[in-house]
């Protein structure tokens, strides 16, 4: 009995349904809608928002906390052997309220990374749970494969693969001083939208470090099944790396 | 970041012939180390004259006056042969039935550029007149289909657009030069292919006979009417059915309709209405392209059903179709390797079944044989959206494999966005050959690819459809 089932607003293709009544051309308004996100073509209830449209931007929003509250599946990062670290940040609740703490670790971490990792890396991998727990999750198993097999042919030595709990994008900084990383890559879940809780960003420095600006940072965004597929972009980093390497410099002082 | 390259058409139709020089500029959107290369702009820089397609005594194209025609129209713009990265150039009409014409194409690719592309077959003449007329950018805007009539000397290539994709093209003889006449108005030509309508409308239309107005006009009308009952969805008659080249249509009715090619300019023109009171103002070129411009005019306005919409090039759609619309560009992720360009006319294999290995083993196999062994081809699929990594390690590995005892190239095109991913395994496994592996371009089976040089990080693609079929 299909009615016994409340339909789940919280799925994307909810979204691709024309809620005018009576459109000249249902079809053109299609074509529109397909054209951006943004929520086009959904009519109107006097002067508010039709119950559907109300629902799903709130299913939507729920999914945006739900991302910045999920912590990422440890085990996935256990599998595949990362060393994991903790920033200065107790719990979630601290790390959405302090993001200075996110970006920095204690004494001990700092001393526990340069005990146990890999010193003077070509490449040095990091992955930061940031604002969406999803992200990673979703996208990290096979962006970290593809990237894996292209280090291993071009010949560079890579570290020690590192998992930050409550981390920012900073903390790259940190871990590149410690260990005299060549070019550090960081995989770190996006702040979500309400497009997607999925999307994960990658940032790439040349000898990263604190005493550097952010423009020192080359950025790959938008990774998520429906932006640029996460083997895409892998393939894109080994090739970024590449230049990295080549040219010793990253982020806005790098021309591409 | 911007990024000019310059593109040529030419066009050598049945009747005329001429180049145009277009600026395609390229920009680079993304604000990430991800680029995402858009067409920003498409500018014609340099139209030639319209010159009379040089023809032999014997109906032959005449290679050497073509030549001539394209140094002096180079010279005139300005523009080397080296400055071209894209381009097409089209034969088109009766033109491309004569049997010179593929020596024609190869008669002037020294003149024309590296990679500028042969391109014949009136169905891509239809479709690339159909981009130059605007009927396909017309037809964003409306629900429903667009269908463009490019009517030239000796055809009518009919190309129909839904949402800018095509959906369905076909050509007739239907043409201003079918019948021709001397300066006394005398008739000197008339082309086979319409000899069963004259005859089925006991016309007296004959060579060496002085036309009469209304006879011809007769004759005009008759070719207007076979427009207008496509677009009605109308059944044709058997003798109607004749003029279709290679196939015919679906029944389908079409509301919108734009018209270009040389007798458009006369479709449009109804300042010429005083003109065709006697056989000498009609008689302004020395055939009937005038009088057919009048037929369709008079005929589809009367028709409140349809609407006739002006198109953006008349005469020159086809050559403007054919050097801003015949190249497409890959996505901007890819692998490419430079060494191994311009690829002409490779034949694309297209693998339907790439879920499991076994699958991609068998079509290939049967496929294959299709042509010699040392033949390059591309090898082209769908793909998944996002694919898992695994899957796509396993088809480059079956790929490689399948591939191992062939030529220098590999050459794989996807459509989804995993070129790059593709194309870096395919270097791991398939370590002897060249590799270029291109994304978001569909190439069908049967389809003839050409490959150029990459401009910012993408590669320009040409997919033809078809090559001298007939």
């Amino acid at each position: 009995m299909k009615e016994e089932f409340v339909p789940d607003v919280s799925l994307p293709e909810v979204k691709d349904k024309v809620l005018i009544d009576n459109p000249k051309s249902l079809e053109l308004v299609k074509r529109l809608k397909k054209a951006t996100n943004a929520r086009l073509g959904v009519g109107r209830a006097g002067d508010r928002f039709k119950t559907e449209t109300l629902l799903k931007f709130r299913a939507d929003h729920a999914i945006a906390q739900d991302a910045v509250w999920t912590e990422i599946d440890e085990s996935l990062v256990d599998e595949m052997g990362f060393y994991k670290v903790q920033t200065m940040v107790n719990n979630k609740e601290e790390y959405v309220r302090r993001p200075d703490l996110g970006r920095i670790f204690s004494e001990e971490s700092t001393e526990a990374i340069k005990r146990d990792c890999i010193h003077q890396p070509d490449v040095q991998i990091i992955v930061a749970d940031g604002l969406s727990g999803f992200a990673i999750n979703a996208n990290l198993k096979d962006m970290y494969a593809i990237m894996m097999d292209g280090f291993r042919e071009k010949k560079y030595k890579v570290g020690t693969p590192i998992f930050v709990r409550y981390s920012r994008v900073a903390t790259m900084d940190r871990i590149s001083e410690a260990l005299g990383a060549k070019v550090t890559i960081q995989l770190i879940g996006e702040r979500p939208g309400l497009a997607t809780g999925e999307s994960m960003s990658v940032y790439m420095a040349y000898e990263s470090s604190p005493k550097k600006p952010e423009s020192q940072r080359t950025v790959v965004s938008n990774i998520y099944s429906n932006g640029i597929p996460p083997i895409e972009a892998g393939a894109q980093v080994v090739h970024l790396t590449e230049i990295l390497m080549r040219e010793k410099k990253s982020g806005v002082e790098l021309k591409i | 970041m911007e990024q000019v390259i310059l593109s040529a058409g030419i066009d050598l139709g049945t009747t005329t012939s001429q180049v145009i020089f277009s600026r395609i500029k390229l920009e680079n959107i993304s604000y990430t180390a991800v680029p995402e290369i858009r067409i920003k702009e498409k500018e014609i820089i340099y139209k030639s004259k319209i010159y009379f397609t040089p023809l032999t005594a014997d109906n032959h194209i005449d290679i050497p006056a073509l030549r001539s025609i394209l140094q002096r129209e180079y010279e005139m713009a300005g523009i080397s042969r080296q400055d071209i990265s894209t381009g097409a150039v089209i034969i088109t009409g009766e033109t491309s039935r004569k049997e010179n014409a593929q020596q024609a194409l190869e008669g002037i690719s020294a003149e024309a550029g590296d990679f500028v592309v042969a391109e014949a077959g009136p169905d891509l003449e239809s479709v690339l007149a159909g981009f130059g007329s605007g009927a396909a950018a017309a037809s964003r805007g409306w629900e429903g289909a667009v269908i463009n009539f490019d009517i030239g000397g000796g055809t009518t290539n009919a190309a129909v657009f839904c949402n800018e994709e095509i959906q369905d093209s076909f050509a007739l003889d239907i043409g201003g030069r079918l019948v021709r006449l001397d300066e006394n108005g005398k008739i000197t030509y008339i082309s086979d292919r319409l000899m069963p309508l004259i005859k089925e409308l006991s016309l007296p239309i004959e060579i060496g006979v002085k036309a009469e107005l209304d006879k011809l006009k007769q004759l005009t009308d008759a070719l207007a009417m076979v427009l207008l009952h496509i677009c009605q969805g109308h059944e044709l008659t058997a003798v109607e059915e004749k003029l279709f080249i290679n196939h015919g249509i679906e029944n389908r009715k079409y509301k919108r309709v734009m018209f270009s090619g040389g007798v458009a300019e006369c479709i449009y023109d109804s300042s010429l209405d005083g003109d065709y009171v006697d056989i000498h103002g009609v008689n302004k070129y020395g055939d009937i392209g005038p009088l057919l411009g009048e037929s369709i005019r008079q005929m589809f306005s009367q028709e409140d059903e349809i609407i006739v919409l002006e198109p953006r090039e008349k005469i020159r759609a086809t050559v403007i179709g054919a050097g801003s619309y015949s190249v497409r560009i890959s996505g901007s992720t890819v692998i490419m390797d430079d060494g191994c360009v311009p690829l002409k006319n490779i034949p694309v294999l297209r693998l339907h079944h790439t879920e499991q290995e076994h699958e991609i083993q068998e079509e290939y196999k049967i496929k294959r044989r299709l042509y010699p062994q040392t033949q390059q081809i591309a090898i082209s699929f769908a793909g998944k959206r996002a694919p898992e990594y695994s899957a796509v390690k396993a088809v480059a590995k079956v790929l490689a494999d399948i591939t191992r005892n062939e030529g220098d190239i590999l050459l794989v095109i996807v459509e989804q966005d995993f070129a790059k991913a593709l194309g870096m395994l395919l270097r791991q496994f398939a370590r002897q050959h060249h590799i270029i592996c291109l994304d978001r371009i569909h190439a069908a089976e049967g389809d003839y690819v050409d490959v150029g040089k990459s401009v910012s990080g993408i590669v320009p693609v040409a997919v033809k459809t078809l090559i001298f079929k007939s």
